[in-house]
């Protein structure tokens, strides 16, 4: 019995209440529109729902298919994880890179800044029609630009080498998002560390290594999280570049997910739910590995440092 | 109650109410004043059909004045997407279009569709008038649940211009002279065809023809022609299963993907892939496309163009005829004038008005082939129409749009690529699919 709820007076109380009333409408609608959902779908995972008929239950078997038989799935779980361990180290990298050099205190600055952010505003689907015509092999902006540099043109989204690379070029289109993140951050940094790390001869990428870098680490944490869970969750961009040519390489999870559920003649729902609730796990356990780890390198200011 | 809590009490409230006013739905079909009836009816289609559908609900509606129909239009793709999603919910039009082949199983097997068989008895539709190859895919487990509108049957495409100036006159109608006449048609970049020494495979400027794969449009009929099946017969039995990997299914693939890399007079499918349709660009001389596409080939300004039906091979002739109908939602509440609508969609007035707009092939034969219909329409399309009776069966079966989707998938990425042999392919295309068809994922 927590000593604190004993001492809650009336004053306390009515706070109390007031809060939850106030907050009574996201709750309500957390619990019924994602929390019902969720366990709906959980149940759905152990029959065979195909959205006419009443659900049939079968057990385990949806989640033993997808484990043992679908090769479909294990690609799409193996595209989506290539996505992840290469998309997201470099748009970590870029979006850093990017925050580190508008952070300068120059004229016009914001113009720049601006640019970059721009293109995180369009949406998903507008991007990715734009996105075909950059990748025309005979129209588009980068194979003109190839065939400038006298380099052999680039069948983008129909080459299998090549379509996860386009992919993941449309996904770093956005590093916008995570340099305002990090701008905020570096900004955050006092001047007055630097100064130290001047006087005790640091040079650039001392001082980069010794103090911006730390001092970001707690931004590095939260793009690192957000973008973990972006990239596992890819479909915009595949749905509307690469899901009608040949070739399975860009199908992912969530691509796969939805063609289960609504590209297949009958809807099957049970079997989707099965693939969502697999999903779920392996997210969970990458944010929380993630997490868990991020004690030993992220540093909060305020923090004693142990000896 | 404090004034704090008070505040607090009123936004819950006014939240609540909000979010219940927001809730409030209208549904899309009702009882008008006076008597008049509104339907609603779904299909998929391109600009063009939705624009010649609008012409045959005014017809409609002027021999029909109780009536009102509201039309609600997706693409293909997500048409099927949405329609189910709106039946499980209970919204879904009062009328719909379906396409049998792949849906009739999940939409007729689970009670959505009306059974219209006593509703043809009492009303003396005749059967009998509409194309005997697309009857079979409206019915299931005996009885009908809808009515035919129109069919869709394949054919060759071929320019006129660049055949006249291979010295060509007429359009090959047998696999083996499409190939000789294909060979005649390729040209390399210094003007030498496929049969002449010197012809240089790698800079092809303009090939004969254009293979693609095609499950249901070119593989299955060739595979038939050649004495094989896709699925075994008959496809109403329990328990079809897959028979690509056969003699004549090996034979038909190797044809056709030997088109491309031994005989070179076809692109391969990332050269293909280039064009939103190589025919129309002039890169082919010939093409395999379904009728409904004809709106494509209609814009071409550049050229002159006509249609030839499906090359037979040795003698034997098949072709992909698949007809479409429309269906009654189980849960509308205005059958009675959803019956009028899709009896008259079906019937000699109603197929007359599509006969004149659109491109379409009316379902009542005698339509099909009367002036009204062929009049503007390539000169071939006689002949295109008259290959209806050589059509392939197009009948759904459990798990049969997932089984033939692997198999496409497979022939497409693997075999047609040329990543894998036709046989290595072809096993397991039939493998995969018969896992799919006894309900297991693959």
């Amino acid at each position: 019995m927590l000593p604190i709820a004993r001492s809650i007076g009336p004053k306390r109380r009515r706070e109390a209440i007031a809060f939850y009333l106030f907050a009574s409408p996201w709750i309500l609608g957390f619990l019924i529109w994602t929390v019902g959902p969720m366990l709906a779908s959980l149940y759905f995972s152990f029959t065979n729902y195909d959205l006419f008929s009443a659900p049939q239950w079968v057990g385990w078997q949806n989640y033993v298919d997808l484990i043992t038989t679908d090769q479909e799935f294990h690609h799409a779980i193996f595209n989506t994880f290539y996505f992840v361990i290469v998309g997201l180290p470099i748009n970590l990298i870029l979006a850093l890179g990017t925050a580190l050099l508008l952070n300068e205190r120059l004229h016009g600055i914001t113009i720049f800044r601006a640019i970059y952010y721009v293109p995180t505003l369009v949406p998903a689907v507008a991007s990715g029609v734009l996105w075909i015509s950059l990748f025309d092999p005979q129209y588009g902006m980068l194979d003109a630009a190839l065939r400038f540099l006298h380099l052999p043109t680039i069948d983008w989204l129909t080459d299998p080498t090549w379509t996860k690379p386009a992919i993941i070029i449309t996904l770093i289109w956005g590093v916008g998002g995570g340099m305002i993140i990090y701008l905020a951050g570096l900004q955050n940094i006092p001047e007055y560390l630097y100064d130290a790390a001047k006087i005790d001869g640091a040079g650039i990428w001392g001082r980069f290594r010794f103090v911006t870098l730390p001092m970001l680490t707690p931004s590095i944490l939260f793009q690192l999280v957000i973008g973990l869970i972006a990239f596992f969750q890819v479909f915009d961009q595949i749905y509307v570049l690469t899901s009608n040519q040949p070739g399975d390489d860009t199908i992912t999870f969530m691509y796969y997910l939805f063609q289960t559920a609504f590209g297949s003649e009958t809807n099957q729902m049970g079997y989707a739910s099965a693939q969502a609730w697999i999903f779920f796990v392996i997210v969970m356990a990458a944010t929380a590995l993630v997490l868990k780890t991020s004690a030993r390198w992220v540093f909060y200011e305020g923090e004693r440092e142990t000896a | 109650m404090t004034s704090g809590l008070r505040r607090a009490a009123q936004v819950a409230a006014g939240g609540i109410m909000a979010l219940a006013l927001a809730a409030c739905g209208s549904s899309g079909s009702g009882n008008g004043a006076s008597g008049t009836t509104s339907i609603s009816y779904g299909r998929w289609g391109s600009a063009d059909e939705i624009a010649a559908n609008k012409v045959l609900f005014t017809a409609f509606e002027k021999s029909h004045k109780t009536i009102k129909v509201t039309q609600q239009v997706a693409d293909w793709n997500t048409y099927w997407t949405k329609l189910p999603t709106q039946l499980a919910a209970g919204q879904a039009p009062d009328t719909f279009l379906l396409d049998p082949g792949y849906y009739q199983v999940h939409y007729a097997g689970s009670g959505k569709l009306v059974n219209l068989d006593s509703l043809i008895k009492r009303d003396h539709v005749n059967m009998n008038q509409f194309w005997p190859q697309e009857i079979p895919s409206f019915r299931f487990q005996g009885h009908y649940y809808e009515l035919p509108r129109d069919i869709s049957v394949n054919m060759l495409i071929w320019n006129k211009n660049l055949f006249a100036k291979a010295g060509l006159t007429q359009a090959p109608s047998s696999w083996q002279q499409l190939l000789h006449d294909a060979q005649l048609l390729t040209l390399d970049n210094k003007g030498r065809n496929a049969t002449q020494a010197g012809f240089d495979p790698q800079h092809i400027v303009q090939w004969g023809y254009g293979s693609y794969e095609y499950l249901d449009g070119i593989d299955e009929p060739l595979i038939t022609e050649m004495g094989g099946h896709l699925w075994t017969q008959p496809e109403t039995a329990s328990n079809v299963q897959c028979i690509v990997d056969s003699p004549a299914g090996r034979q038909a693939i190797t044809f056709l993907t030997d088109l491309i890399y031994k005989y070179h007079v076809s692109p391969t499918p990332t050269q293909l892939g280039h064009y939103q349709n190589i025919f129309a660009s002039g890169k082919v001389a010939m093409y395999i496309d379904g009728t409904f596409d004809l709106p494509v080939y209609e814009g071409i300004k550049t050229f002159k163009w006509d249609v030839a039906r499906f090359p037979s091979w040795n003698g034997r002739e098949a072709t992909m005829a698949q007809g479409v109908g429309n269906a009654i939602n189980a849960a509308s509440s205005h059958q009675s004038a959803d019956w009028t609508l899709v009896k008259w969609f079906s019937s000699t007035q109603g197929q007359k008005v599509m006969s004149s707009h659109g491109i379409n092939i009316p379902s009542i034969q005698s339509m099909a082939l009367s002036p009204t219909f062929l009049q503007g329409k390539p000169s071939g399309m006689r002949s295109v129409i008259d290959s209806i009776r050589y059509g392939v069966p197009y009948l759904d079966f459990p798990h049969k749009a997932d089984a033939f989707n692997y198999v496409d998938t497979v022939l497409t990425n693997s075999v047609f690529t040329g990543h894998t042999s036709v046989a290595a392919g072809l096993k397991k295309a039939q493998d995969g699919a018969n896992t799919i068809l006894k309900g297991g994922h693959v």
